[in-house]
């Protein structure tokens, strides 16, 4: 089983959070808000390349925008290996997390 | 800040592209983009335009950091391998940059002599829009091209074409004697000129006014350099000088000096109407007799110019007469239409000719280059196969191969500099230019040091750059060098390349050479050893009589006569002739000269029939011609003797026929030609004496006393007409010069490359020559078989050369009418002097190797 950074982990969960709205601009939005802290654009195409570079995400291009100056979007997609390694993740994080309580006993 | 739309800034954006990765850039953009359009939407421009500035500024720091960082490092990496293989092989790499020097340093010289033939007359405010008005007369058959114009077309041009904004006379009128104060002396350099003249052209005015100078009949402008020889210091303007004693001439102003390269040369300049009014008598009418320039309005077509000007002289002409102008634009004149000799020159082919000598000088050193740096090329396999191996692409390597030529390139651009400076003064004798060292920083020859460095770099460093970084690293570092050794066989094509270029230019030195002797020496039809002419300049003249008297009684002294010009340069004044039996439809016009008696003894003219003036028949001074043969043969009879002729305006028969001898230069077929005695002293323009046996410096010393005698007050100035025969070929001396300049060092250069080859190879091959004598070769075969490919190599040269020799050379040799074509043996010889010197080079060094104790060679490993 392959590892992921926390960050890839992150990215590719968002990635499958948005379904088929994940872009540059949708992930980033949807890290910040859901971790509440400023996620800079270069912080979120590094683990996307790399998460590209493994294959577990596959990408197409949209169409020219003139939202966009002109220029598409890069759509982001989880391919059958980044959902199967999720389920891995998920798998094994459970089995980490297991009786870790909720709250700090004093 | 402009912008098409609701965009980002522009300038942001363009950075921001930049600094992306090219794999994300327009999908990164475009997130920023929409990004920008959100933040807009919702806290207006302010705020997000500087979020996307902060972003740029907060990428920068990342860029500079991959795109520098990296490329340092291996900057210096390149730097270093440069060094270590440049001292490895100290030898090869001298001759590389020594031959780029060399090569580079000529190329420099013939740019700065090119930038300067191409900067003429460019220095006018208004260049563009100046023009010389030329004429064509035409005859029965030919056309006569010149730049005589009708006198009074200058005035009627400015008046009547509205295209013309200012037209001048300007012309040189035979000198003038001068006097400012108790000196008197005599200047040729005097022109005439109408008062636009100033308006129109940029020669700086100083202490006049560039409106009035020129108004008043009685007025003179004289250059810089004049008013520094006679005034000594002091301001001219407002002096006065007399000139031909009559006239007292007011300075009006002071001319700056006319640059070097200006067409317009002139020391003085009087008003055209002193000259007209008081000086002489003009030829009345619409003839063509003296130069006209102007100055167009802008954007006026001088086609359109040419026509009006056709048009405004055509009612002036008489029957028969059919003359048509042309406005050329002065930029243009020094190329293409230079008056010198009395003929059009095209100084445009020796600007081909020498960058084609250029261009190949810096071809050979490029070569010698390329071909050592590939036949270095198994030495450096293992390091581009390890570059490859580690990641380096082919780009990475054809950087690093381009930017080692670079940095030898500009090493020797630096050499070159230094000798161009040094050698600048010579350059300058040899070829009668003022460059001083300030061009060299002249923004022209800037830019053509950068186009020489950037060509030198492409030709020489192309070939190694994409062959050494294809080498398979797979190949090379198993040990299979083989495969990495460079293709012999285009090495040799080089080399063959190489001495087909100096065998090329060794014909054309000696085309050249041959020429330029053949004109200094060829039989002209006179013999013009001993043979001097004393200029008669105004009033000098009415005393030829008494000159001859005194001349003639001196010891040493072979004859002297007097003519209009000179034996050797007749010029070409020329009228309508008209003899019996003349196709009456037809108008000829012929060359004539006036002449004094004792002309065809003295100047050693040989009469195939009749006889020459004598004061014994002086109706004949009246009425009678000599001709040339060529004029004999015109007239067309079997005796020309005797024919009845008349030209201008003198009726009267031939008397005499003098063989034909060469009154014009050599690059001219000789024309026909009619001698007539001098109507006045007005048409006398020398005094020639033929010297005797005998002691020269005496006869001149009786000379000048002879001539203080007769006008004690004017100087005797006297010149051999053998001088005047070196500064008419002064153009094919001065390529013959620097052809052999040129050739030696392509030559040198050539060999210096085949030099470092062949040590590079016998250091190749130090082992199989050590094996061969040991197996009992002898030192002349070695010798014989490492050096014997290098000659044949230069001999196989000849077969591209001498077909290209032949044309380049037939085509310049057509330029003159009478000319020696080289024959085959100088084809041949200069093949086998690059054969021979190919050889010697190689062997020479094969000879080292060849020597080698084996026992030494073969036990290095």
């Amino acid at each position: 089983m392959k590892f992921l950074s926390r960050q890839e982990e992150i990215v590719l969960l968002s990635i499958w959070h948005l379904k088929g709205n994940a872009y540059g601009v949708t992930i980033r939005e949807h890290i910040s808000e859901l971790t509440g802290k400023y996620w800079s654009i270069g912080a979120i195409y590094v683990p996307l390349d790399r998460l590209w570079e493994k294959g577990l995400v596959e990408t197409y291009q949209g169409p020219a925008e003139k939202k966009r100056g002109g220029r598409s979007k890069r759509y982001y997609q989880i391919t059958p290996e980044g959902m199967k390694l999720l389920q891995e993740i998920k798998q094994v994080q459970k089995v980490f997390w297991k009786g870790f309580p909720k709250v700090m006993a004093e | 800040m402009r912008r098409a739309t609701d965009g980002p800034p522009r300038l942001a954006q363009r950075l921001l592209q930049r600094f992306c990765g090219p794999r994300n850039r327009p999908i990164i953009a475009g997130d920023f983009a929409e990004i920008h359009g959100d933040l807009l939407e919702r806290r207006g421009r302010t705020v997000a335009d500087l979020w996307y500035w902060g972003q740029v500024i907060k990428s920068f720091p990342a860029f500079v950091r991959n795109a520098f960082f990296w490329s340092l490092v291996m900057f210096r990496n390149y730097l270093i391998v440069f060094g270590r293989n440049f001292s490895r092989h100290r030898l090869v790499s001298l001759i590389n940059l020594g031959g780029l020097a060399l090569g580079m340093g000529c190329c420099l010289l013939i740019s700065l002599w090119v930038l300067d033939e191409l900067g003429y007359d460019r220095f006018h405010a208004s260049a563009e829009r100046l023009v010389r008005i030329e004429s064509d007369e035409s005859y029965s058959g030919t056309v006569r091209h010149g730049i005589g114009t009708p006198i009074p077309l200058a005035a009627a041009m400015e008046k009547e074409i509205p295209e013309v904004e200012y037209a001048t006379r300007f012309s040189r009128f035979g000198g003038l004697q001068l006097a400012i104060g108790e000196t008197s002396f005599f200047e040729e350099s005097v022109f005439a000129a109408d008062p636009s003249f100033l308006g129109m052209f940029s020669f700086p005015l100083f202490g006049g006014n560039p409106e009035t100078a020129l108004s008043s009949p009685l007025s003179i402008l004289i250059t810089k350099r004049m008013a520094e020889k006679y005034f000594a210091g002091a301001d001219p303007v407002g002096k006065t000088i007399r000139a031909e004693n009559r006239f007292d001439l007011t300075v009006t102003g002071v001319l700056g000096n006319p640059p070097a390269n200006s067409t317009l040369q002139f020391d003085w300049i009087v008003p055209f109407v002193f000259v007209e009014s008081r000086l002489q008598r003009m030829p009345e009418g619409w003839v063509n007799a003296v130069s006209t320039y102007a100055r167009l309005r802008p954007g006026a077509s001088s086609a359109i110019v040419a026509g009006k000007i056709d048009a405004l002289v055509r009612p002036h002409l008489g029957p028969g007469e059919k003359n048509t102008y042309s406005a050329m634009p002065l930029t243009r004149l020094h190329l293409f239409f230079q008056t010198g000799r009395g003929l059009l020159e095209r100084a445009v082919d020796y600007v081909y000719v020498y960058s084609l000598i250029g261009l190949f000088v810096l071809l050979i050193a490029c070569i010698n280059f390329t071909n050592l740096s590939t036949a270095r090329s198994a030495e450096r396999a293992r390091e581009i196969g390890l570059r490859k191996v580690v990641g380096a692409n082919r780009g990475n390597l054809i950087r690093q191969f381009y930017g080692e030529a670079l940095i030898i390139v500009t090493a020797a651009l630096a050499i070159a500099v230094g000798m161009t400076a040094l050698l600048l003064p010579s350059f300058n004798a040899v070829t009668r230019k003022q460059l001083s060292w300030g061009v060299l920083a002249a923004p022209g020859t800037l830019a053509a040091m950068a186009g020489i460095v950037l060509l030198t770099v492409l030709l020489s460093g192309s070939y190694p750059a994409v062959f050494l970084s294809r080498l398979r690293p797979a190949g090379i570092l198993r040990g299979n060098r083989g495969a990495g050794f460079g293709k012999a066989s285009f090495r040799k094509a080089l080399v063959v390349a190489q001495f087909a270029m100096s065998i090329l230019l060794l014909i054309g030195t000696f085309a050249v050479l041959g020429q330029t002797r053949f004109l200094q020496t060829a039989d002209i039809g006179f013999d013009r050893d001993r043979l001097i002419l004393l200029p008669l300049r105004g009033d000098v003249a009415k005393s030829f009589e008494a000159l001859k008297t005194e001349f003639s009684r001196l010891p040493g002294i072979g004859g002297v006569t007097a003519m209009s010009r000179r034996p050797n340069m007749i010029g070409d004044f020329a009228d309508d002739a008209d003899w019996e039996g003349k196709d009456p439809g037809r108008r000829i016009r012929v060359v004539f000269a006036s002449v004094e008696y004792d002309f065809v003894e003295t100047v050693g003219l040989k009469l195939a029939a009749g006889r020459d003036f004598s004061p014994d028949r002086p109706a004949e001074r009246e009425s009678g011609f000599l001709v040339n043969e060529e004029m004999a043969r015109l007239v067309d009879r079997p005796n020309a003797l005797g024919a009845r002729l008349s030209l201008l305006g003198r009726q009267g028969t031939i008397i005499g026929v003098v063989k034909n001898f060469h009154f014009q230069p050599l690059d001219q077929k000789i024309e026909p030609l009619v001698l007539l005695p001098a109507p006045n002293a007005n048409w006398l323009g020398n005094i020639v004496v033929r010297l005797g046996p005998g002691d020269q410096g005496a006869a001149l010393a009786g000379l000048k006393d002879a001539w203080k005698r007769v006008l004690p007050g004017y100087p005797c100035e006297y010149f051999f007409v053998n001088e005047d025969f070196a500064r008419f070929y002064q153009r094919e001396n001065q390529m013959g010069r620097l052809l052999k300049f040129f050739t030696a060092l392509a030559v040198a250069i050539a060999c210096l490359g085949l030099f470092g080859l062949a040590s590079f190879i016998a250091e190749q091959r130090t082992k199989e020559i050590g094996i061969r004598k040991v197996l009992g070769a002898s030192v002349t075969n070695i010798v014989f078989d490492l050096s014997k490919e290098s000659g044949l190599l230069a001999l196989a040269a000849c077969l591209p050369a001498w077909p290209a020799a032949y044309l380049l050379t037939r085509a310049w040799l057509n330029g003159f009418a009478y000319r020696t074509n080289p024959g085959w043996p100088v084809f041949v010889l200069a093949g086998l002097a690059a054969g021979a010197i190919a050889f010697a080079t190689a062997g020479w060094q094969s000879l080292k190797a060849a020597r080698a104790n084996p026992a030494e060679t073969l036990k290095y490993e």
